[in-house]
């Protein structure tokens, strides 16, 4: 008993210093007007997803250089910090302590990968600090609700429904089979293009489940055949997919092949070969020659750094100028570096921003509300543009 | 009086008639209304049964012999694509296109490399539980890996390097030198636990597969597909079925996979039973001590086990790869688990058994799934009301009903269809 008592005590003592700590650091070194205020970055500068990383990385650099004489100004200093996660969530954990453990930190630009942000979202969520993800799609990320988290992206749930009106209204076809992977992520897309295609009045025939890691499905594609469908929509990855679309040029099947964004890769035609041809499938958000509203960005983005912008450049210049926009009217709201976090957030939720991507707002939940998914199709083994639809814009 | 189990066998056997009779009309209504469906999932489950048979053959052979459950054997299956493809995209490269050259030529360099896996993977797994180790044959084994992983390294283009050519010699020298410092081991064998052995199988089947996924990469690499091989006319020819006019379509690998599959089963039972080293196999198999001192030279003879188990191995390998036209580092697993199922449905240590047993499952993947869908939906045709019947989706359980025929098989023979009682080793 005595001892549990000791233990207690300890632990109470342990935690009451660490609030202290806190407490003592973001009061001491600021008035209530200026000071240092600092934008992080966590992205994978190195490993798998480098290159997307610093591409990111250099456009949160470009929107701090452009508003830090803004915020000198009004007598802050503005600093901006990159981590790197390297799409390891054990780093992005550690990363995501380093920098929501600066009391100067703000904001954070935060994760390449879902399988990042996820876990790291609970510890922005605990320190107060806004994090803006410039390319998570996992559906799972908002649904806690966590006000300090919010993403530019649109995420995987909008994908089914988008394609299933893309299928009816622009490739008009409408006796489709669904098949899936059995995955979390391939299931769910399939459920909501099957639930939203029988709503809008594409006629579903079949909805069957494949294996992960299996490469025989001609006995599912023989009984689907008898149906004659026009189109096979699949959710799932690309293995499996170009397995489905080369078995099914195999048993002479012409239904058009219809897949999402876990299928869009080099690895589907190096899988599915000539068979892929006519394939369509979808990824999220608009490529970047067709985004009007970027252009000065990606100009901008040249001139500095000499290299064109690939990809998620926009996203992450994008979810910077929120967590700048937001901090602005913090500071013109006369905040202190104390409450400045929980300004940003408050700012940041309720913003409406004009930006690269065009219009950004975010639901009650945190996703965008500006929610784009581009169409493609596989031809001569590339993707070729076909359109970009929106939906809640 | 009759045993509780025997009940529940009797039971069962009654249970099961009126499902088996629904289910051999189905068979016969479905050949008559849908001949191009029936032709095609038995096209389907004679190609898959085929390759299963091929890889199953391996399990049961070294089983038989060794009573050893080789659990890396799927991944000789799937080195044996690998070693293929390398062998196609060389000849590719020299612009020698003839399927007829390129197919054989590819074929015996893989069983070659996969019969030099197989042996090194017996030296330094399993030889060291069944009597005292030889360190020189275990250490000449781990530097065949070594060549191993230099054949796979030297990129997947499929250029004849020095690094490749290189990386072929030590595989085969090392392996060969591993087999020859053994057979002078003269400690006599001994006994260890089963389980030993098994873990030890499956620690192979983990190396195996990390080694390729570190030596190629994690993504499916595409092997060439008929259409890109010259020498024959089309890739799939045009059958008729049934008497109404039609149709479907047969290609070309489908017709070499079953055929080369039954050529090297017929190959396969003819050496064990007409040849010397078959007599060893099964002598071996029925009393390796006996055998031994009737002067059956016993380690060569379970040597040669490994090296025909992982030559087929490597066969069904190449098919596999021209079939689905990619080849991946985990594709060892699931297929190599299947055919094990195989293996024990035909009765595990019955050559006949693994090739009936593969067709078995590969017929109960496609055909048997097929029928007990037709079955269900004609059932709901009787009902009167077939858009209220409920939809069963049988394919996405075709796992599922493969594995409960096994159950059913063997809960009446658990020995496997062909094995015999009396050889109870699991």
């Amino acid at each position: 008993m005595t001892r549990l008592l000791v233990a207690l005590f300890s632990l109470s003592f342990l935690f009451a210093c660490g609030g202290g700590d806190d407490t003592g650091g973001g009061g001491g070194d600021e008035g209530p007007k200026g000071g240092t205020l600092t934008l992080a970055a966590v992205l994978p500068i190195s490993g798998p997803n480098a290159a997307v990383g610093n591409e990111a990385s250099d456009a949160v650099k470009m929107a701090v250089e452009e508003w830090a004489p803004k915020f000198a100004e009004k007598g802050w200093t503005l600093k901006v910090k990159v981590e790197d996660d390297a799409s390891d969530p054990k780093q992005a954990m550690s990363a995501a302590y380093a920098v929501s453990g600066d009391p100067t930190t703000f904001g954070v630009v935060a994760h390449y990968n879902s399988g990042c942000f996820l876990p790291a979202s609970e510890v922005y969520h605990s320190a107060g600090t806004m994090a803006i993800s410039p390319a998570t799609t996992n559906v799972d990320i908002t649904l806690k609700g966590y006000p300090e988290i919010a993403r530019v992206t649109p995420h995987d749930g909008v994908q089914g429904e988008l394609t299933a009106d893309f299928v009816k209204n622009h490739l008009s076809l409408a006796k489709l089979a669904v098949i899936h992977d059995r995955t979390q992520y391939g299931q769910g897309l399939a459920e909501v293009f099957r639930d939203h295609g029988g709503t809008i009045g594409l006629e579903i025939l079949s909805f069957d489940g494949i294996q992960v890691g299996d490469k025989d499905f001609k006995a599912l594609l023989t009984k689907i055949r008898e149906d004659k469908p026009e189109a096979i929509y699949f959710g799932g990855l690309y293995d499996e997919a170009g397995f489905l679309v080369k078995q099914m040029r195999e048993l002479g099947m012409e239904s058009v092949f219809i897949s999402d964004d876990g299928s869009y890769g080099q690895d589907f035609f190096d899988v599915g070969g000539s068979a892929t041809e006519g394939s369509i499938l979808s990824f999220p958000g608009t490529p970047i020659d067709k985004l009007e509203p970027a252009q000065a960005f990606l100009a901008g983005f040249q001139s500095k750094y000499g290299r064109p912008v690939q990809n998620y450049g926009p996203y992450a210049y994008d979810a910077a100028n929120i967590l700048l926009t937001s901090a602005m009217g913090a500071v013109d709201a006369g905040a202190d570096s104390k409450g400045m976090r929980a300004a940003v957030v408050q700012g940041a939720r309720a913003i409406d921003h004009s930006g690269a991507l065009g219009q950004t707002k975010f639901d009650d939940k945190g996703d965008t509300l500006n929610q784009r998914y581009s169409f493609y199709k596989a031809t001569d083994g590339k993707f070729e543009y076909i359109a970009t639809f929106s939906q809640g814009e | 009086m009759k045993t509780t189990a025997e009940k529940v066998q009797l039971a069962l056997g009654i249970g099961l008639i009126p499902i088996a009779v629904a289910l051999a009309v189905a068979a016969i209504a479905m050949l008559l209304n849908k001949p191009e469906a029936f032709a095609q999932h038995l096209v389907n489950g004679l190609t898959l049964g085929g390759l299963f048979a091929l890889i199953a053959l391996g399990y049961t052979m070294v089983y038989g012999i060794v009573e050893l459950i080789n659990f890396a054997h799927g991944e000789v299956f799937m080195l044996g694509s690998f070693l293929g493809l390398i062998a196609v995209q060389v000849l590719f490269g020299w612009d020698i296109t003839n399927i007829w050259i390129v197919l054989p030529v590819a074929t015996v360099i893989s069983m070659i490399g996969c019969a030099a896996v197989g042996v090194s993977l017996d030296s330094i797994a399993y030889k060291p539980l069944r009597r005292n180790p030889t360190w020189g044959a275990v250490g000449a084994a781990a530097v065949s890996f070594v060549g191993l992983t230099m054949v796979l390294r030297a990129g997947m283009e499929g250029q004849m390097s020095l690094g490749r050519v290189g990386g072929a010699v030590i595989l085969i020298a090392f392996a060969w030198a591993a087999f020859a410092l053994d057979e002078r081991n003269p400690s006599p064998p001994r006994k260890t636990p089963r389980i030993n052995a098994l873990l030890s199988a499956i620690g192979m089947s983990i190396l195996l597969q990390n080694l390729v996924r570190i030596a190629v990469g994690s993504d499916t690499q595409t092997f060439p597909q008929m259409d890109s091989f010259t020498g024959l006319p089309a890739t799939s020819f045009t059958m008729p079925v049934g008497a109404g006019g039609a149709t479907i379509e047969v290609l070309y690998i489908e017709v070499f996979t079953i055929a080369s599959a039954v050529l090297l089963m017929v190959l396969l039972d003819q050496l064990v039973n007409r040849t010397n080293l078959g007599k060893g196999m099964r002598a071996i198999s029925q009393d390796p001590e006996a055998a031994m001192m009737l002067g059956i030279p016993v380690n060569r003879v379970i040597t040669m086990t490994f090296v025909i188990g992982s030559a087929l191995a490597a066969a069904a390998g190449i098919l596999h790869g021209l079939k689905y036209g990619g080849v991946k580092f985990i594709d060892g697993f699931i297929i190599g688990l299947k055919a094990f199922i195989a293996a024990v449905l035909g009765g595990i240590g019955n050559i006949r058994g693994a090739m009936l047993g593969g067709f078995v499952l590969g017929l109960s993947e496609t055909i048997v799934v097929a029928t007990m869908e037709y079955c269900w939906l004609a059932i709901g045709r009787l009902t009167g009301s077939p858009d209220t019947w409920p939809q069963a989706e049988f394919f996405d359980y075709k796992d599922v009903i493969a594995f409960l025929i096994l159950v059913v098989v063997l809960t009446f023979r658990p020995w496997g269809l062909l094995g015999t009682p009396e050889v109870d080793k699991v």
